[in-house]
């Protein structure tokens, strides 16, 4: 899934939504909570990046955009608040 | 959610009749085997008498059976033991799509000054018996080959490699961790020298493996100690998980031609499904009838493995991208690299492994959800 990041209007991010900047500690923390791991090897990073981007995977199924009401829910993506991610 | 799981070339659950087997052995059967008194001498005895059980399961003498913590220890110990005890000779031959118990063994022997080979492989991953004839030679102590493939289920043709190999006078090993209990076994008719085994992957516990010697060679131990095994592995002996080993493979052995037929039902119906699908795939390695029962590598073009491995398991559907040990590099496995698995297709692999509890609902509804997950991607 191809997608573009706005925030205030200006273009972040545009490429595949699996590579969407994610702040490192966000990738330790669900390493920790999912494998016990605080130094994952790339396929376990792979696995929880994937694991984090789930549900706005899911959320942009058939929809356009998304643009979060409560961004502390998505801090882990490395943006300010205020971001839109839609769909290519 | 309920979870169906498809990863039992990785391992197995511990059959209901093999958790019994073993109980009495983790509480009040607790004794010592090598204690003369009545908590070890009982254990001694079901020691014995397993090892009796297996090596006649087998086909072979009681004195060749060693009772090991696992299929790589029991490659670790073939190989090195053997290169060990016979010293004059420091040739080896291996193929590339061994398991990394093997690979990584040789290359620990390289780094001593042994002369490591590897014979090619075809596109299927069956040995080149050409080149083998021509890589021997009067220094070759050993040929190491993985009898049934972990990662793209090929059963080689031991009984061709074995004429060329024992044409030369050199020994032969097997790694059979992937064909007991999966494809008929007899070590009579196999005229090999060394086979290895792990009991997890025919629903043994983890940590028991088993290592057939032909009682005419020699091996050196490598663990030193006490006089366990006929002195040639130190240890006290993990009775619970000896006798569950010999209750899973008499298990295992006792269903196997109904396991066959069912599991490559299973497998000839995914096949036929993505066929009728029309999805864009490759099987890697060979077709059904030469390959493990219900092992399957499946590689689609232009995607990520990892990804349609990540979203089955979303769906509940437990399998692999690689062999579970391959997971510290994101590269595409040795195996597929070995048979030139084509560009487009290698990193879209997938690995299915049927099993015994698998139901022919389950293997229809993971195939609905493969179907429906590769058409959206495409």
């Amino acid at each position: 899934m191809r997608v573009k990041v706005l925030l205030d209007n200006i273009l972040v991010y545009e490429g595949d939504i699996l590579n969407i900047p994610i702040k490192n500690e966000a990738i330790i923390s669900k390493s920790m909570e999912l494998f016990g791991d605080d130094d994952p090897c790339i396929i376990h990073q792979s696995y929880v990046v994937k694991d984090l981007l789930t549900p706005i995977i899911d959320y942009l199924e058939g929809k356009e955009s998304f643009k979060p009401k409560d961004y502390s829910q998505w801090d882990f993506l490395d943006f300010e608040s205020g971001f839109e991610i839609s769909v290519l | 959610m309920k979870s169906i799981y498809l990863d039992h070339a990785a391992t197995t659950g511990v059959s209901e009749a093999v958790r019994e087997s073993m109980e009495p052995y983790f509480k009040e059967s607790f004794g010592n085997p090598s204690s003369l008194h009545s908590f070890g001498i009982p254990n001694r005895k079901i020691i014995n008498e397993s090892r009796v059980s297996i090596s006649q399961m087998l086909e072979c003498e009681q004195e060749e059976i060693f009772f090991t913590s696992s299929g790589s220890e029991s490659i670790n110990w073939a190989i090195k033991g053997t290169a060990s005890a016979y010293p004059d000779k420091r040739k080896i031959i291996s193929t590339k799509i061994e398991h990394h118990a093997t690979l990584h063994t040789l290359d620990y022997l390289e780094a001593l000054g042994y002369d490591i080979s590897y014979v090619n492989v075809d596109e299927f991953g069956f040995v080149d018996l050409k080149h083998l004839d021509s890589l021997l030679c009067s220094n070759t102590l050993l040929v190491s080959i993985i009898y049934a493939n972990n990662e793209i289920g090929t059963i080689q043709n031991i009984h061709a490699i074995s004429q060329i190999v024992k044409q030369h006078n050199c020994f032969l090993h097997l790694d059979a961790v992937q064909a007991l209990c999966h494809i008929p076994f007899s070590i009579r008719n196999l005229n090999v020298d060394l086979i290895s085994f792990s009991g997890h992957k025919f629903h043994a516990p983890k940590g028991v493996g088993l290592l057939y010697k032909r009682k005419t060679n020699r091996i050196d131990p490598l663990i030193h100690g006490g006089d366990q095994e006929y002195g040639h592995r130190a240890g006290t002996e993990n009775v619970a998980f000896i006798k569950g080993i010999e209750t899973a493979l008499r298990e295992g052995l006792h269903h196997l031609e109904e396991y066959q037929n069912r599991l490559n039902s299973y497998s000839k119906y995914v096949i036929n499904a993505l066929n009728d699908n029309n999805i864009d795939f490759r099987l890697n390695g060979p077709s059904i009838d030469s390959r493990l029962p219900g092992h399957l590598s499946l590689a689609f073009r232009d995607l990520d493995g990892h990804d349609i491995s990540f979203q089955l398991n979303r769906h509940g559907f437990a399998l692999s991208t690689t062999s579970a040990c391959d997971s510290k590099s994101i590269l595409p496995s040795h195996v597929l690299r070995a048979i030139n698995v084509d560009k487009d297709y290698i990193k879209g692999t997938i690995r299915i492994s049927f099993g015994l509890n698998n139901t022919m609902d389950e293997v229809v509804l993971f195939t609905d959800k493969l179907i429906e997950l590769l058409k959206k991607v495409h």
